[in-house]
């Protein structure tokens, strides 16, 4: 399984090895990590705590001594934790037959395909990606027989989650299904741990929330994006609603791929009648997909609790516990990337789901012969969809990585105006335009007009 | 045949079903991959290979330009270049930011601004003005605004003819003058 994944996966990690820093984030947290030293741990300096992120970059640095090889550190950090999470997922999935190696493939494809996965690759942003495999690892700890150390390797690994972002906290609820559902790794005293550490963090976030703004990012409200400050004035006394939209908005995104930071883009040029390849691949294998899983979810929920937990209704549940907190940890603004702790989920469903479509379809008797190959075009034309949306995600960090370059060369003169009082900032950020402007930046491919329509997905603009 | 056979059966199709379409996505990754590798220059997009700095700006490509400043060609050395409108046709010698200012190219010029374009002689502050004069707003106030101008830059005035040609004639008095 591994060495069939294995092309997609040498791609993607050399193209984002390749993909040079962006000058509009990365100067901006390097100075940050040069005039904060020690106060990553600071809840009162902004309404986001991130400290191990910050914590990385220092440590990087100041351990190595050397900014070149801070940054070769943290690329490597990016390129390791997405294919760490892919190794894991299959590690996890165990095929057994052919038919669940084919499907284990497939659900592979499903999570570098989905839009919470791909987001999170955006270079250095890797805060979410780097929860990513603790959580799956969490969910394997848990879903099998405990060991000694098993606990304890839980709760350090939600620390680290938690640590780097706090979309983390997705892992307590998954924590709680495990335990509520008898999942073999989970003890009371480990869901008990990761309660209390919930509650304590979550109390030590409020306490200091009294200067945390209403609305702090831009948000996309059905078809255009407002800022903050028009949020203020139209939702201001009442912001629930918008908090609600961006929720939903999360949650959509993972389902179905839209809307895509709160916007509805595919929806838009539907109404226009533009509707491009790619976003047609997005929403036959979405909608296919997703329909299979609640279908799927509907079998497998009914019989829950009675006749004993299953570890399909236990996926199940956890899915829909991952996707609802994901959501609700998204209500200030809403991201494709904010989703990326449910894509895990959605994957491991995605498994459970289709191979209870092959299986049910294999047991049919001959009558049911028609019903039989229409399950068989439909399974290969949602493989089909979902492994050409993989290939996307490969060559959207392509595009990200030119659009980068591009902001290297277009972005030094402005910035040096803009910036010409920070000495710090400066001195990063001329120290690394050799890397943002190098020839050896990866590049997106020269795909025929279809292809590249096929497979692109929008990339953030600079 | 019997129940469990027919299951059997049935199960290895659909695996096939799946597993199809990812074989042949796999296939197809892989060659593209070798074809990357193979031949940077036709499968990778943007890798225009340009005979100069002006064909480069020309053609709006700005790592292509870019390369050509890498390579050690100085931002301000004057390039050959010729339009049909903007010189007539004629070839003139003016500098690289005065023939992105010319033909709209913000982008490149923001990337010369950020390599070294210096405005020390009187044909590189002709850019701007070369922008207003051929309505391209953006481009003038960019170079207005992060070009290292004298603060009391004023447009020469310029030939009649054609309007590049006009300001490569400014290079050709400075250097009569051994004002630069």
């Amino acid at each position: 399984m591994l060495a069939a994944c294995a092309p997609l996966l040498a791609a993607l990690g050399t193209s984002i090895w390749l993909t040079p820093y962006p000058v509009n984030e990365t100067v901006a947290v390097l100075e940050d990590v040069q005039r904060t030293t020690g106060s990553f741990f600071d809840p009162t300096l902004r309404s986001w705590y991130r400290p191990l992120y910050f914590a990385t970059w220092y440590w990087f640095w100041n351990g190595s001594g050397s900014l070149d090889v801070a940054l070769a550190l943290f690329k490597g950090l990016q390129v390791a934790a997405p294919l760490a999470l892919a190794v894991l997922l299959i590690w996890q999935l165990r095929p057994r037959s052919l038919l669940e190696a084919a499907v284990a493939w497939c659900a592979v494809a499903v999570l570098i395909g989905s839009p919470g996965f791909r987001d999170n690759l955006e270079v250095p942003l890797l805060m979410t990606l780097v929860a990513m495999p603790p959580t799956l690892a969490v969910w394997m700890l848990l879903t099998r027989p405990a060991r000694g150390w098993s606990g304890l390797a839980i709760l350090l690994l939600t620390i680290v989650a938690l640590g780097y972002k706090e979309q983390g906290l997705v892992i307590a609820p998954v924590v709680v299904v495990a335990w509520w559902t008898r999942a073999p790794g989970a003890s009371s005293w480990v869901t008990a741990a990761h309660v209390a550490v919930t509650l304590a963090y979550l109390a030590f976030r409020l306490a200091f929330s009294g200067n945390w703004p209403v609305f702090e990012q831009s948000m996309g409200l059905w078809f255009r994006i407002i800022e903050p400050s028009e949020a203020l004035a139209r939702f201001g006394a009442f912001p629930y609603w918008m908090y609600a939209y961006n929720v939903l908005g999360t949650i959509l995104n993972v389902l179905v791929g839209e809307p895509s930071a709160g916007l509805f883009a595919i929806a838009r040029d539907v109404a226009h009648s533009r509707l491009q390849p790619w976003e047609v691949v997005y929403l036959v294998g979405a909608i296919s997909l997703t329909g299979t899983i609640v279908w799927w979810i509907r079998r497998v929920c009914p019989g829950l609790g009675r006749d004993g937990w299953t570890p399909e209704g236990r996926v199940a549940i956890a899915f829909v516990a991952s996707l609802l907190a994901s959501g609700v940890l998204s209500y200030h603004y809403s991201r494709d990337r904010l989703g990326g702790m449910a894509a895990i989920f959605y994957a491991l469903a995605a498994y459970e789901a289709l191979r209870h479509v092959a299986a049910r379809a294999a047991e049919g008797s001959g009558a049911a012969g028609r019903r039989f190959a229409l399950t068989g075009a439909f399974l290969a034309v949602l493989a089909l969809t979902w492994h050409v949306r993989a290939v996307g995600t490969l060559e959207w960090t392509r595009r990200m990585s030119e659009t980068n370059t591009r902001g290297w060369l277009t972005q030094l003169a402005p910035r040096r105006e803009e910036f010409a009082g920070r000495h710090t900032y400066l001195a990063i950020m001329n120290h690394m335009s050799r890397q943002g402007t190098s020839p050896d930046a990866v590049r997106p491919t020269n795909y025929p007009d279809v292809v590249q329509r096929t497979l692109a997905a929008p990339v953030p603009q600079q | 045949m019997t129940a469990p056979v027919v299951a059997a059966g049935r199960e290895r199709t659909l695996a096939w079903a799946l597993a199809i379409p990812a074989v042949l996505v796999t296939v197809a990754l892989v060659a593209v991959e070798a074809w990357r590798l193979a031949a940077p220059a036709r499968a990778q997009a943007g890798y225009r290979i340009h005979g100069s700095l002006g064909e480069a700006i020309a053609n709006d490509d700005v790592r292509g330009a870019f390369d050509f400043v890498r390579r050690g060609q100085d931002p301000n050395a004057l390039i050959p270049v010729h339009d049909p409108q903007l010189t007539g046709g004629e070839e003139v010698f003016v500098p690289p930011i005065v023939w992105a200012a010319a033909a709209d190219r913000r982008a490149i010029v923001l990337m010369l601004l950020g390599t070294g374009a210096t405005f020390a002689r009187g044909i590189d502050r002709a850019a701007p003005c070369v922008a207003d004069r051929l309505g391209f707003d953006e481009v003038a106030r960019t170079l207005r605004r992060l070009g290292p101008l004298p603060p009391a830059t004023t447009c020469p005035d310029l030939a009649p003819g054609p309007l590049l040609v006009g300001v490569a004639r400014l290079a050709t008095m400075s250097k009569g003058e051994g004002a630069e």
